[in-house]
């Protein structure tokens, strides 16, 4: 790679950059405070939290108004801002049955064991769009059924692949405890195929999420040649108590709660080798609220499971998804590539005046992008 | 006691603020950026902790190994419990911490990393009575010349043992392995020596 030092025009980026603070902090309109956009674009600030791999609502929504409300560039800000903390204690194992649910659903079975709690969403709604310029008038909620309190029972609901494992419909992967190895923290070591499963779901957990969505389509349709059949089991959005080690008890303590998103994804097991009689399960959970994310990572899972070792499957999880890697060197584009491209042409010109000379056979500049 | 102190609940252990960890970490960077020119650690923490130990509380998390050389293990606990950070002995410590007199010939082996991974080595913070910079009165001087120096630059610390420049050319003589060394008066004054720089000793 080679850019010219960035150096005059300093006076010219110190105007930009002036322009979109005084644009951003002082347009005429109130100002934004870090609980408006917590209350209002919820599902943005969850999607910088997974995006970051930091969970923190307040920076999260922050980031957001920093940003301009560009989601890549906040999780951006957020992952930068992470890497200058401590680490100051590595959590217990979550366990996810512990989940309090603020929305359960089963879309392949009717009565999943627990309720189907919908929770907050519009996924039965038009997408009609509304222009309201103030929030409606009360009166149009007065009609509305308050909810009955949900029981503690309803909000612990049972699992849906409990059900299907209890059937023996299961493939089963649980080896007991020999085969846990300690997760890999893709935060300290970049994963690079061939990677442990806890390497591959926490770089989907952690992915951008229309890459997510883009490759999970691509299998789906697949240009790769490994159709599978998609259903989707269980789909959760819901609180979960974080533990760590007490340093002077030992013991293990709840220091905070943090909403996620889990997803299970049923597979359909067709091939040659494989167990027809049964079903397999592909697991996704991210930060927040952000199914989508969630989806496609379960069953992408299920995917790398199946297929990662035949095609690129596991080298697009690890090395594309992740929205700072490939937005990060799309966006080094705009810096200057003066010298790169100067050698370019130079070497054309060069070509062009060896073409001119007797040689019926010149040699020609080698092909651009190799080493940029 | 100072509001800090106060806001404090009892047997909790005295500690650095946010804030403090970046003076500190700003002080521990341009020390080691330009070797031989003194600089102020944040002094508000000096009246509660040592302030060789400052550096390592400020840099230390529970991925680098830790060793505080003292008497007794006060201090080690401190670090270990505001930080996470796992105790180890002086040779597999990323941080070290020297709060005691070092003994004639005592300077022990330190990590040094390897080539290929020099950043692995030891960063260590030796608490000295009195550092000063281009001193002008009579005495043993070091002569600091590399990346940071422009020219020369003259230091000199005092309460090192014996022989203590040769132990730590020895430790360097693997460039780009080696040791970077920060040296802390009690009042917070830090001076750095990064393995880049080349002491040599005279007598002015």
């Amino acid at each position: 790679m080679g850019y010219s030092g960035v150096r005059g025009g300093m006076s010219a980026i110190l105007a930009a950059e002036g322009l979109v603070r005084r644009a951003r902090d002082h347009a005429a309109t109130p100002w934004a405070s870090t609980e408006q956009i917590l209350l209002r674009f919820r599902l943005a600030v969850d999607r910088i939290m997974g995006e970051a791999g930091l969970y923190d609502e307040a920076i999260a929504a922050d980031a957001f108004r920093q940003a301009e409300g560009d989601v890549l560039e906040a999780a951006h800000l957020v992952r930068a801002h992470r890497s200058t903390l401590p680490r100051l204690a590595v959590s217990e194992p979550v366990e996810p049955a512990e989940m309090v649910v603020l929305r359960r659903i089963v879309s392949a079975h009717r009565t999943p064991g627990g309720p189907q709690l919908l929770g907050r969403t519009t996924d039965y709604t038009g997408r009609l769009l509304e222009r309201p310029d103030g929030p409606p008038p009360a009166a149009d909620d007065a009609g509305a059924q308050v909810p009955p309190e949900r029981t503690c029972e309803q909000r612990h609901p049972g699992r849906f692949s409990d059900l299907l494992r209890e059937l023996d419909l299961l493939v089963e992967h649980r080896h007991g405890t020999a085969a846990d190895p300690e997760p890999v923290d893709v935060a300290r070591e970049p994963a690079r195929p061939p990677a442990p499963r806890s390497a591959v779901l926490a770089s989907m957990a952690r992915a951008e999420t229309g890459a997510l969505v883009g490759l999970w389509y691509r299998s789906i349709l697949g240009p790769d040649g490994a159709v599978h059949e998609v259903t989707l089991g269980e789909l959760r959005h819901g609180r979960l108590p974080l533990r760590v080690i007490h340093p002077h008890t030992g013991n293990p303590v709840v220091v905070g709660v943090f909403r996620a998103t889990e997803a299970e994804a049923i597979e359909d097991l067709d091939g040659a080798d494989e167990d027809r009689t049964r079903f397999d399960i592909g697991y996704g959970m991210c930060f927040g609220h952000n199914e989508r994310k969630a989806i496609a990572m379960a069953n992408l899972d299920i995917a790398h499971r199946r297929f990662g070792d035949e095609g690129s499957l596991e080298q697009l999880l690890l090395l594309t998804t992740d929205g700072l890697d490939s937005g990060g060197f799309l966006e080094h584009l705009k810096l200057p590539h003066y010298v790169t491209f100067r050698s370019m042409m130079d070497r054309k010109l060069a070509g062009r005046e060896a073409r001119g000379t007797d040689d019926p056979n010149p040699r020609l500049p080698e092909p651009f992008g190799k080493e940029c | 006691m100072s509001p800090e102190a106060a806001a404090r609940r009892p047997g909790q252990a005295p500690t650095l603020s946010p804030a403090e960890v970046q003076l500190v970490f700003r002080a521990v960077l341009e020390a080691l950026a330009r070797p031989g020119t003194p600089r102020q650690l944040p002094e508000r923490p000096l009246a509660e902790l040592p302030s060789a130990l400052l550096p390592v509380l400020a840099l230390s998390d529970l991925a680098t190994p830790t060793c505080v050389l003292e008497n007794g293990d006060r201090w080690a606990r401190t670090v270990r419990t505001m930080t996470s950070a796992p105790m180890t002995g002086p040779a597999d410590a990323r941080l070290v911490a020297v709060l005691r007199q070092l003994a004639d010939g005592e300077p022990v082996a330190f990590r040094t990393g390897s080539a290929a991974a020099p950043q692995d080595a030891a960063l260590v913070c030796v608490r000295v009575p009195e550092i000063e910079a281009e001193p002008a009165g009579p005495g043993p001087v070091w002569r600091l010349e590399g990346p940071g120096v422009p020219g020369s630059r003259l230091l000199r610390v005092a309460g090192l043992p014996d022989g203590f420049v040769s132990w730590r050319d020895r430790l360097g003589s693997g460039f780009p392995t080696g040791i970077d060394l920060l040296f802390v008066t009690a009042r917070g004054r830090l001076a750095g020596l990064p393995r880049t720089t080349r002491v040599g000793e005279e007598v002015i």
